[in-house]
């Protein structure tokens, strides 16, 4: 134990040296010059040496007492961290709030706010009409868009609690009191659809989307296995909701948004209020969480801030309220499968015929289901899939992106498929797993799945739980696997300025992504810092806006962090090029000489990288994890015991932030598999619409014992320094709590007297209360002895 | 006109007639005084976004949502705000350091209200466990980094960490002892910072009209509360303590009265002659403390398990301002409020005082109370029975999430024993089942007479009670059949857990815990690779603006974007 100690002390000391001077006494200080290409290791089994860092966090590093040597970024502490609500209230201010639908399906006849107006300090109310230009916040020229969505609905009513009025007021209390006062009367009112379920049979409310056919079918068919299967939405539950500050500007409107996508909202103002596009200049230094709510969602807010300014020539606060952002937009996509599946006697699948139904909402319009496509056999043989993909609507909202849209349902949907058939025929679900993996994928899962083996001491740990299964009845427990392969598709435009000043070569850098907790800042200042050749201190990154990075594509799905690094490389690289005379006529000379004699010879000191939508790196992403679980099944309550999770996310740039990521989005799943139940009256209204009713995981609900592994040696691309997409794979091996949830429920069932091949459906979270129910407990067993 | 004062960050500032009755003090501090440090998101009192520390003129520092306290609430209060705890100036506060340095910040937004959260607990008690911080953040939330890098950032202050952050580290900063914050000031007067206590001795009523006519009195004695409703009728007006009553049912309009008792002395504390006499207008954090000490008396061992369940009530901030007359309130107010409160209270048959202005004290049964006509009408105190050793106790609360959720079910069982486990007396009461069904009055007179562990008599209760539970529809609330089912579960769970362990089956023992109770303090391991050749490519660094946004900007600098 001691050993074990000084051990990790040592090794702590020499981290915190590596924190504490990295350019100074540690590496070997390079001359400055250009590094003209990322330098990737030729091989990626060799030059893997030095820095695994494995041990329990809390021992690995220190705190060292010098702020300035603790502090890279110690000059980044000079500006502040700027969220919209935070613009200081300006002179003359007004606020607004959204009035809502009370019917689900309608035709409105009438609209009267004279009870919200007639309140003392209530000032305007706007509805459709009052829109001079086109009524829509999506732009269907736009990528991955195909539709209008209204901003606030005209003529008929989608869903219950649809935005059909805006109401100003002078306080945020007043606006927010005044929407409730608005009172519609509606003609044609009609029930609504609102579980996806109910779409499957109907063709008015299903469109096919996709065929994809199998290329091969086996003949060995030992079992046919059938399911459906349904997962529900979840609300994204940013911390900071949907705000929009605009106040009039010299040339129009002046916009600070929470938005992953500024052109977006840009472009929708412009085209609402017939404003020339360069009118519209749209403000985000960074958003207080996204998760996929803040692509195309905050556009609407900020169409109806805008709208106020440009009638009322005053500035106008939009702060969104919790229940606002709850009940009047859309969520992550409710899915439903349908599959048979012809299996072998070993498990292996002969043919599968699948169908899934993704609910779009009340409209299809961004598009959730083209993500499917690549996604839906996960890590197993996609020769002996028949795949149909259908775009579903129901009475809701409409569905919006929710951190990894698509292909999250994809993922959960073939693990299911994988359990049912190892339930059904008493197979072992890591063996079927492993008979079922596509060649293409079985190389890297294989040497995954080992891995975590190993260290997760699954063989003991499996027997262990059954064990405890047999010899408790009141309490079970579920041990389980979920595999993942992953694969990011597309590229997106963004415009990246560097500024190198010609006093100190302090650099800035603008780069159009929107920082929203993922560390694209920060990937963005490594990669300069490696290749200009100076200390990230030297490096910040500046607010983002519309006139200094026009056009540029949202800030969603993994797949910026890669734009945002070849776009930061291919500028640091133009600039280098231009200093390169320069410094090959000086001495070795240091960064801020260079840059001075660059400055006097005429040298254009910004450069500007681009990205565009048709380049990809194509790689595929990997996980491989193992969930233990305990549930109560006297009371449903539940409680994770471990989990051992490994991803593959190539070489990562920047090892922290990625933790991060997977383990911020690992946890977001849990919640949607867990305690995340949204609970929809009849009518159409969402009753979980605050804190007091919806239930993200807190800080005692994160797994009792939490390992996390970076697959070694993995390499992508040059073009990427090796890294792989980061923000959303992880989420989709949460689907692991379920299926562990699953075994010790099948356990506790077992003791009631189902047999464990028995599959039941189980649509949507594993609450307590369908814990408890799905154990099946017959109060008869109640006894002491 | 009156004002009422309070200190935010050391500066002192008065408000009175021009704020209205919907002015929290989260709104004061962001759009009056600038304060943009802390943020918010729910407002009511759920996603912790908008704590800071809060300080009584008798306490030390507690942690409060600043979204749910109305400002003018706040008199005699001194607030530290992420901004008074620490900057660049000054040097920041090591809670900031630290979470900063474990990437315990990731879009930032949640992590100023995790450093005051923290930061107030520290200062409560800095002799704290690893296993007590995890337990003490359930105000929290964050949807961000999943937890981990908080907790394990926290955690390295707990006295049993690895390598302990000391607090001498936090001395260093020359903490303010007034207000827990980094001080700001080389000349500090003791005379300065005293003036609260000053005038405390000379206290007036405080009164005032809002700006929206609504009318505010901070009064100091009960005869106060029942002179203002004399004088203004009892037609609109609210008793105004914690004000956390609008974190369960929303407040959509103020009462033309507001009448703020949290100032009244003679609804604090605590008198134990036969029974337990505790204050109505004591805190939820100032109970716990009483049940803590109390339950080493004769007679009342039984507190700690009501000490127990007490801890499971929302959560720390809140627990901190809402006071036992606020909670027993919204139940009279709503019957569907499961309380956990008035459950512990009824399981123990414990009475409430209450007194209307034009009556004397009144002494009544918790479900009396429930019934009586409370317009006017003011509770003194609750009072707790002392309980023979032969009285066993269990009680249980399902959540949906481990902690800082309401019910879904709460049950609470009281069983008086005599030898050979025959149960002489059985108090049954469940919360959450239906506006009206408390007790299982027809399973307590079954097992009255029984031996209470046999098979026999759990068998034929349960029978029993599955007859007798009236379970109502409350959408979004979990199935009456889930509701129903859990409730007799939590009655055989009871049982389980106060057999003697002889009686069981080794199956079954296991059935008696509560997972979430049992939890240990957690563990996390992260393995990645970093490769030296290409730093700072893969170099394991700290996020760029995690300092600035555990930090904020202070009002003198504020930014103004162009």
């Amino acid at each position: 134990m001691e050993d074990l100690i000084r051990c990790l002390k040592s090794r702590t000391k020499k981290d915190s040296k590596w924190r504490r001077k990295p350019y100074l006494s540690e590496l070997p200080k390079p001359p400055v010059s250009a590094r003209a290409a990322p330098q990737p290791p030729t091989s990626t089994q060799s030059q893997r040496p030095a820095g695994t860092r494995e041990a329990a966090p809390q021992l690995t590093k220190v705190t060292p007492n010098d702020p300035t040597v603790l502090y890279p970024q110690g000059s980044r502490v000079l500006t502040m961290a700027f969220y919209t609500e935070d613009l200081p209230h300006l002179p003359d201010e007004v606020y607004c709030a959204l009035a809502l639908s009370t019917v689900a399906l309608g035709d409105i006849v009438s609209i009267d706010a004279s009870k919200a107006l007639a309140l003392p300090g209530v000032i305007a109310f706007y509805k459709a009409e009052d829109i001079p230009g086109i009524n829509s916040f999506t732009p269907p020229d736009s990528f991955l868009y195909s539709a209008n969505e209204e901003v606030l609905a005209s003529g008929t009513v989608k869903y219950f609690n649809q935005p059909i009025g805006i109401v100003v007021a002078e306080s945020r209390y007043l606006a927010d009191k005044a929407a409730k006062l608005v009172e519609a009367t509606y003609s044609n009112v009609k029930e609504p659809v609102i579980d996806v379920k109910k779409t499957v049979d109907d063709k008015d409310r299903t469109t096919q989307f996709e065929n994809i056919e199998a290329t091969e079918t086996g003949s060995d068919v030992e079992k046919v296995v059938k399911g459906f299967n349904t997962v529900y939405g979840q609300y994204h539950y940013t911390m900071e909701t949907l705000t929009t500050v605009v106040k009039p500007s010299d040339d129009g409107l002046a916009v600070y948004c929470s938005t992953q996508w500024m052109e977006g909202v840009q472009l929708m103002i412009s085209r609402a209020l017939k404003l020339q596009q360069n009118q519209v200049d749209v403000h985000t230094r960074r958003v207080g969480g996204g998760y996929g709510i803040k692509l195309s969602r905050s556009s609407q807010g900020a169409i109806a801030a805008a709208l106020v300014v440009q009638k009322l020539n005053r500035p106008c606060r939009f702060i969104q309220s919790l229940t606002t952002n709850t009940k009047a937009l859309g969520k992550r996509l409710p899915c439903c499968s349908d599959f048979e599946a012809g299996v072998s006697s070993t498990g292996v699948i002969q043919y599968v015929n699948y169908k899934v139904f993704e609910d779009n909402g009340y409209k299809t319009n961004e598009q959730f289901t083209l993500l499917g496509g690549g996604q839906f056999n996960n890590a197993y043989n996609r020769a002996r899939w028949n795949y149909t993909s259908f775009d579903s609507i129901t009475d809701t909202a409409k569905n919006t992106w929710a951190r990894a849209p698509g292909t999250l349902e994809h993922v959960a949907m073939s693990e299911f498929i994988m359990e049912q058939i190892a339930y059904e025929m008493n197979l072992d679900p890591l063996d079927v797993r492993m008979a079922n993996l596509d060649t293409q994928y079985s190389k890297d899962m294989k040497e995954m799945i080992d891995y975590v083996i190993i260290k997760s001491d699954y063989p003991k740990r499996r027997k262990a739980v059954n064990k405890f299964n047999t010899e408790n009845r009141w309490k079970k427990r579920g041990l389980r696997f979920a595999f993942l392969r992953w694969t990011p598709i597309g590229g997106v435009n963004f415009y990246i300025n560097l500024s190198v000043y010609r006093g100190d070569g302090s650099v800035v850098i603008t780069h159009g992504a929107i920082e929203m907790g993922q560390g694209i800042n920060t990937k963005a200042v490594q990669v300069a810092a490696y290749m200009l050749n100076i200390p990230i201190e030297k490096i910040i990154v500046k607010e983002n806006n519309t006139v200094i990075a026009p056009n540029c594509s949202l800030s969603g799905g993994s797949i910026m962090n890669q734009n945002v690094i070849v776009g930061v490389q291919r500028a640091c690289q133009q600039l280098l090029d231009r200093l390169k005379p320069v410094r090959d006529a000086m001495d070795n000379p240091t960064w801020e000489d260079l840059i001075t004699k660059a400055y006097n010879d005429n040298v254009d000191l910004q450069a500007h990288g681009f990205t565009r939508t048709d380049e990809e790196y194509p790689f595929d992403i990997y996980g491989v994890t193992l969930a233990e679980v305990e549930v109560d099944i006297l009371t449903g309550q539940s409680q994770i015991l471990r989990i051992d999770l490994c991803e593959d996310v190539g070489q990562s740039v920047s090892p922290e932030v990625d933790i991060g990521q997977v383990e911020g989005a690992f946890m977001m799943g849990v919640g949607y598999w867990t305690c995340e139940n949204l609970v929809y009256a009849p009518t159409g209204e969402l009753l979980t619409d605050r804190s007091w009713n919806y239930h993200v995981p807190l800080a005692r609900d994160i797994p009792q014992d939490w390992r996390v592994y970076f697959r070694k040696n993995s390499y992508s691309n040059d073009a990427v320094f090796g890294s792989k997409c980061i923000g959303e794979p992880p989420i989709c091996m949460a689907v692991v709590v379920a299926l562990a949830m699953r075994e010790a429920i099948t356990a506790a069932r077992l003791d009631s007297g189902i047999p464990k091949t028995k599959w039941y459906p189980e649509d949507g979270p594993y609450t307590v209360e369908r814990n408890y129910l799905l154990s099946s407990t017959n109060t008869a067993d109640f006894k002491f002895n | 006109m009156d004002q009422i004062k309070f200190k935010v960050n050391g500066a002192e500032y008065a408000v009175g007639c021009d704020v209205s009755s919907d002015v929290t003090l989260l709104d004061y501090l962001r759009d009056r005084i600038g304060l943009h440090g802390t943020k918010y998101m729910c407002r009511e009192g759920g996603c912790g976004g908008c704590v800071v520390s809060a300080r009584s003129p008798s306490d030390a520092p507690l942690a409060i949502n600043s979204c749910m306290k109305s400002v003018t609430s706040c008199h005699g209060w001194e607030i530290t705000t992420i901004e008074g705890l620490g900057n660049r100036h000054k040097g920041y506060h090591p809670l900031q350091k630290t979470l900063a340095e474990k990437n315990g910040s990731q879009c930032g937004y949640c992590s100023p209200s995790w450093v005051m959260a923290m930061n107030s607990l520290l200062q409560a008690n800095s002799d704290i466990t690893m296993l007590e911080v995890e337990k003490s953040l359930g105000s929290q939330t964050c949807r961000c980094t999943g937890y981990r890098p908080i907790l394990d950032a926290f955690k390295s202050f707990a006295k049993d960490a690895p390598r302990q952050i000391l607090l001498e580290d936090i001395e260093d900063l020359q903490i303010c002892k007034k207000n827990g914050g980094a001080c700001e000031k080389s000349d500090c007067q003791e005379s300065e910072w005293c003036f609260v206590d000053e005038d405390e001795g000379k206290e007036d009523i405080i009164e005032f009209k809002l700006k929206d006519d609504r009318l505010w009195v901070r009064a100091l004695k009960v005869k106060d509360i029942f002179n203002i409703l004399e004088r203004e009728g009892d037609d609109s007006y609210m008793l105004v303590c914690g004000n956390t009553a609008k974190g369960v049912y929303p407040i959509e309009e103020y009462a033309r009265v507001l009448i703020d008792i949290s100032g009244v002395k003679e609804l604090k504390g605590y008198t134990l002659d036969q029974n337990l006499i505790v204050k109505s207008g004591t805190t939820l954090t100032e109970f716990l403390e009483i049940l803590k000490t109390v339950a080493k008396e004769q007679y009342f061992g039984y507190l700690q398990k009501i000490y127990e369940h007490v801890q499971k009530v929302a959560h720390i901030p809140l627990r901190n301002v809402a006071s036992i007359a606020g909670n027993l309130m919204i139940k009279h107010q709503n019957n569907w409020f499961s309380s956990d409160i008035f459950l512990l209270l009824e399981m123990i048959g414990a009475q409430v005082t209450i007194q209307n202005r034009l009556r004397a004290k009144e002494t009544l049964t918790m479900q009396q109370f429930l019934k009586a006509n409370m317009r006017g009408a003011v509770i003194w105190n609750v009072m707790l029975p002392p309980l023979s050793d032969d009285c066993r106790i269990f009680t249980y609360k399902v959540m949906p999430r481990s902690e800082n959720a309401h019910a879904f079910v709460n049950a609470g069982f009281m069983y008086k024993l005599k030898s050979g486990n025959t149960v002489t007396n059985a108090r049954i009461v469940y919360g959450a089942l239906s506006p009206s069904f408390i007790r299982a009055d027809a399973t307590e007179r079954y097992l009255k007479g029984k031996k209470l562990f046999t098979n026999k008599t759990l068998t034929a209760a349960i029978k029993i009670l599955e007859a007798e539970l009236v379970v109502e529809d409350n959408p979004p609330e979990p199935s009456v059949e889930y509701r129903k089912k859990v409730a007799l579960g939590l009655f055989y769970k009871g049982l389980l857990s106060l057999s003697p362990e002889t009686n069981l089956v080794a199956r079954y023992k296991s059935g008696a815990t509560n997972l979430a109770d049992e939890r240990p303090v957690s563990r996390a391991v992260q393995v990645f690779d970093t490769n030296h050749t290409v730093w700072p490519i893969t170099q394991p660094i700290q996020k760029v603006e995690a300092v600035i946004q555990c930090e904020e900007r202070k009002k003198e600098n504020t930014f103004i974007p162009p």
